[in-house]
């Protein structure tokens, strides 16, 4: 009997070989998890500097009473500024404004996504894609876009209503509360929309069709069931909205300044872009009071989502039950390319327009001209802020999503002790605005030693993208591992294959479809970003985000045109290489 | 040579003890299976010896070469254990060729080309996959996706094949037919495997021995038929099916010469003999184990040739419930209840006065408590 089930097998007995010598040093060094110790806290101070170092800056800025880096003394005088009637309207300002957009955004994003998701409207698949455009055009386009259509003297929906009706009344002003929230609109539809529609579509069709069974009417079972399995996916993307409603730059900058609307994020502009003398410590100040606010809001959203999030998303390939229509599907149809088209097709159409003739909003034949393309190509400024924002872009997407994938694999693939304090750290730029980040920044890199002379150079641009970037980099990784077994992992380490092998042969080539689509995104982010970069930038390190600005102030809206075109088929033009990656690489998995 | 040795190896997690001091030899070529309970500790002791988990304590090793002592701080990874494995899950790699997936461990052998190719296409060739060699791996079957994993961990003629539950998630009928078919290919070629399941049928089936494990301990290894018939405990015995454990107390006790003892036993109203693997005293408490099917209906013809059976009872069938092949009887006698196997032609009906009788063979007599 070779087996003892009694145990107290000699030692002896088959005499096996310890054989240190081909494992020693690496399993040694291994099983003590040093190199794995010395990775963890690499990973840690990368991540505190990008966003505990500025998080304390703002703390200590706001506490400090002269600008960055010279001596002074500390008081709590930027607080106190802050407590001023007027900053009390900002207050509400700024809350009532990202009420007042979510409430319209949310609605119709669910209406948009149940005729995609769940009807027979026809072309479906191409509605969505034409749907979520607006979200991947950067905010500064249609800004300007939309500043010069609903221009009160001289906007194109204001002469075409004159030419209509023959009054003289222009009934469209974009620069008032309305005109704010409109914009963001525009594009936190589509945000919420991309949300919304996987919660429809990944439903259990056998959950409705058992409402239905027990006598619920299609109605009844929309309300009683698929509505409320969807409530947590709505109350998350409800509060997201909120969030970003909070910290939204462009919108306010554009339609609110010039008609005396002020919320946070201006007002920090302001106290340091545009006084006679900064007022640093007074902007560093509400920045840290708007953390606050962000972080009460977190709070509240973990609040209201606790035990609320149903499994509804199993990952199995569903085919969710179609609602048919009839002859209503093109009603559907023209609803949703007419959201297409004041979204994307105007303000594109405004920009290409707007680009040719020589004064903006005096449209006759003779006042075609190719020269604000001739002026366009012959600005240096122009020039150095596309290379920077391409190189930024480049650099930063892919130190980004490689940041990004290093956490998300630490946190979801590994059971290491810190893993959740990495996790952490890199999910806290979520709720720090670009503009709160710019700040933090901005104290930061003047507040570090001689030798890293980051202060004004491109650099600091690219720390700040890496900070704002990471928490999407993480959850676009983490979804792609999740959906990885891990026997996938094990069954390489069996038959063969090292750590590196595994990650190198199976994790990252299965993986890299959504790095790559994450890599993208991020990208966007990048080229979109404005409030982090208006804080950071100085002469030489400009992105084109701000030299569009600054064309804008000038009056050069014919210029902006010329550029916000160009970027405009770039947006375009990245968008169709990642729908091809999704299509090609992911659906195939 | 034994193939794999594990001396006592145990392993926590925090204050959980997944396995404990687990001692047990693989021989070359032979077919053990692992056999318990969800949570019994034999996915994470065959995990052990594949490296993917770290032994806690104790001592393990591969082919006469140790690859994880926990005193020593020695562990070897599972990369450098020369190792098949084959996953419950089959971790086919979907993004790769059938064709690829096998040749994987090769490539990272760094084998020559015309070798890949030649191997590859022989283990696929074994586990008749080779037609499908070009196919992307998502587009196999359930039964395709398991033999491309078969041939993947055997293409590189690794020390040990190790299989997690392999058939679990294939239905029924392929079920059965995939293990014959690799029982067969496993005796062909002679490779020693290390097998998990929680069927009780599969591991009778396919395996050389069985360990029976629960709680993280081994309660038993047997072949087959010595666990089944054997066990050494009730909750061995309690393990297979849905026996009839009658408690008796011993009345004498004599060596059979072989090894076994034969006991003479009197429970609630019935009186007989039963066999033993150990010595019992008179006086002592015990369980006798009399398996469903080895009930036998002594009805009237039958009546004065029970002499060769160890005991029987009288009584009233209570249930009786048709499951095609087989009928299920439930017998109410004076003293226990007794569950019968029966041929479905019998055509027992509830309400039949009946008699039952068991051979000697089919009665075993063991220890109240597990032994330690």
């Amino acid at each position: 009997m070779a087996i003892t089930a009694e145990g107290g097998l000699g030692r002896d007995g088959a005499a096996p070989i310890l054989d240190h010598k081909s494992y020693g040093l690496w399993s040694r060094l291994a099983a003590l998890g040093i190199t794995r110790r010395i990775g963890m806290l690499l990973l840690f101070a990368i991540l505190a500097f990008l966003t505990l170092y500025p998080l304390s800056m703002l703390l200590y800025g706001s506490l400090h009473s002269t600008p960055p880096g010279m001596a002074g003394e500390y008081n709590l005088d930027g607080y106190r500024q802050i407590l001023t009637a007027e900053n009390l309207l900002i207050l509400l300002n700024t809350i009532g404004i990202a009420f007042a957009k979510t409430i319209p955004s949310i609605s119709l994003a669910i209406l948009l996504a149940w005729i995609c998701a769940r009807t027979d409207t026809p072309g479906r698949g191409v509605l969505e894609v034409l749907i979520t455009l607006p979200f991947f055009i950067p905010p500064i386009l249609t800004a300007m876009a939309w500043g010069m259509l609903g221009n009160k003297q001289v906007g194109v929906i204001n002469m075409a209503w004159q030419w209509l009706t023959g009054t003289t009344s222009s009934p469209i002003n974009v620069y008032s509360y309305g005109g704010i929230v409109w914009h963001m609109m525009q594009y936190s539809t589509p945000f919420l929309f991309l949300f919304i529609v996987d919660a429809f579509r990944a439903m259990d069709p056998s959950l409705e069709e058992s409402s239905r069974m027990s006598g619920a009417s299609r109605f009844q079972t929309f309300r009683r069931v698929t509505f409320m399995l969807m409530l947590p996916a709505i109350v998350s993307s409800f509060m997201l909205s909120l969030i970003r409603g909070i910290e939204s730059f462009e919108s306010p900058l554009f339609f609110g300044l010039p008609a005396g609307i002020t919320v946070i994020t201006t007002e920090i502009y302001n106290a340091i872009n545009h006084r006679a003398t900064p007022a640093y410590q007074y902007a560093t100040a509400l920045s840290f009071a708007i953390m606050v606010l962000m972080f009460l809001l977190v709070i509240w959203q973990w609040r209201l989502l606790r035990g609320r999030s149903y499994a509804t998303v199993t990952g199995k390939g569903y085919s969710p039950n179609i609602t048919k229509l009839g002859p209503w599907r093109w009603v559907t149809f023209s609803f949703c390319i007419l959201f297409f088209i004041i979204t994307v097709v105007l303000p594109v159409g405004q920009l290409a327009v707007g680009s040719f003739f020589q004064f903006f909003g005096f449209y006759s034949w003779d006042m075609l001209t190719l020269d604000h393309y001739r002026a366009v190509m012959q600005n240096t400024d122009f020039w150095r802020a596309l290379s920077n924002t391409m190189l930024l872009g480049l650099m930063g997407a892919s130190a980004t999503m490689v940041l990004g994938g290093i956490v998300a694999y630490v946190s979801v693939r590994t059971k290491w002790r810190g893993r959740r304090l990495i996790d952490g750290l890199a999910w806290l730029p979520w709720m720090m605005p670009g503009m709160v980040l710019g700040v933090g920044f901005l104290w930061a890199f003047a507040m570090l030693p001689g030798p890293f002379p980051i202060y004004g150079t491109i650099w600091a641009l690219l720390l700040a993208y890496m900070a704002l970037g990471t928490p999407i980099a993480v959850r676009v990784m983490s979804t792609a591992y999740h959906q990885l077994s891990f026997d996938l992992e094990e069954c390489s380490r069996v038959h063969g294959a090292s750590w590196w092998q595994t990650l190198w042969r199976i994790l990252i080539a299965l993986a890299w479809p959504s790095f790559a689509v994450g890599w993208v995104l991020t990208f966007f982010g990048i080229m979109r970003e404005l409030s982090a970069s208006i804080l950071l930038y100085s002469v030489g390190s400009e992105v084109l985000s701000v030299v569009l600005l600054k064309l804008w102030s000038n009056g050069q809206a014919e210029q902006v045109s010329v550029i916000g075109l160009m970027m405009m088929l770039l947006v375009i033009f990245f968008r169709w290489v990642q729908l091809k990656i999704i299509k090609n690489r992911i659906s195939t998995l | 040579m034994s193939a794999v040795i594990v001396e006592d190896v145990s392993r926590t997690f925090g204050d959980v003890i997944a396995v404990n001091r687990v001692n047990m030899k693989v021989e070359r070529g032979e077919f053990v299976t692992l056999l318990g309970p969800s949570g019994c500790g034999k996915t994470t002791t065959l995990r052990m010896v594949a490296g993917l988990e770290q032994n806690t304590s104790g001592r393990i090793s591969i082919g006469g070469r140790v690859v994880s002592d926990a005193d020593a701080g020695f562990f070897v990874p599972p990369d450098h254990r020369q190792l098949g494995m084959v996953f419950q899950s089959y971790a086919i790699w979907p993004h790769m060729t059938v064709f690829d997936n096998v040749a994987y461990p090769l490539r990272i052998r760094r084998k020559s080309k015309a070798e890949i190719k030649q191997k590859v296409e022989a283990a696929l060739r074994l586990v008749e996959m080779e037609k499908y060699a070009e196919r992307p791996a998502p587009a196999l079957s359930g039964g395709q996706q398991q033999r491309v994993a078969i041939a993947r961990a055997l293409v590189f003629e690794p020390e040990v094949l190790l299989l997690d539950e392999p058939l679990s998630n294939l239905d029924a009928r392929l079920r059965t037919q995939m293990g014959d078919e690799f029982r067969a290919l496993q005796k062909r070629l002679g490779i020693t495997s290390m097998y998990v399941t929680h069927d009780q049928e599969e591991a009778m089936a396919l395996s050389d021995r069985v360990v029976v494990m629960q709680g993280g301990h081994i309660l038993q290894i047997g072949a087959p038929e010595e666990i089944y018939q054997r066990p050494n405990s009730r909750a061995v015995a309690a393990f297979f099916g849905s026996p009839n454990l009658l408690d008796a107390k011993v009345t004498g006790c004599a060596a059979n010469g072989d090894g076994t003892f034969d006991v003479s036993l009197s429970g609630q109203g019935w009186q007989g003999h039963a066999r033993a693997g150990s010595k019992f005293e008179s006086g002592e408490e015990a369980v006798v184990l009399v398996r469903p099917e080895n009930l036998r209906f002594a009805n009237g013809q039958m009546n004065g040739q029970a002499n060769g059976s160890a005991m029987n009872w009288s009584g009233k069938v209570v249930e009786s419930i048709f499951r095609g092949p087989r009928t299920s009887i439930t017998i109410e006698t004076g003293g226990p209840r007794l569950h019968v196997e029966a041929p479905a032609l019998l055509g027992m009906k509830v309400g039949d006065e009946v008699k039952v009788a068991v051979p000697e063979a089919g009665a075993w007599a063991i220890r109240p408590e597990a032994r330690a």
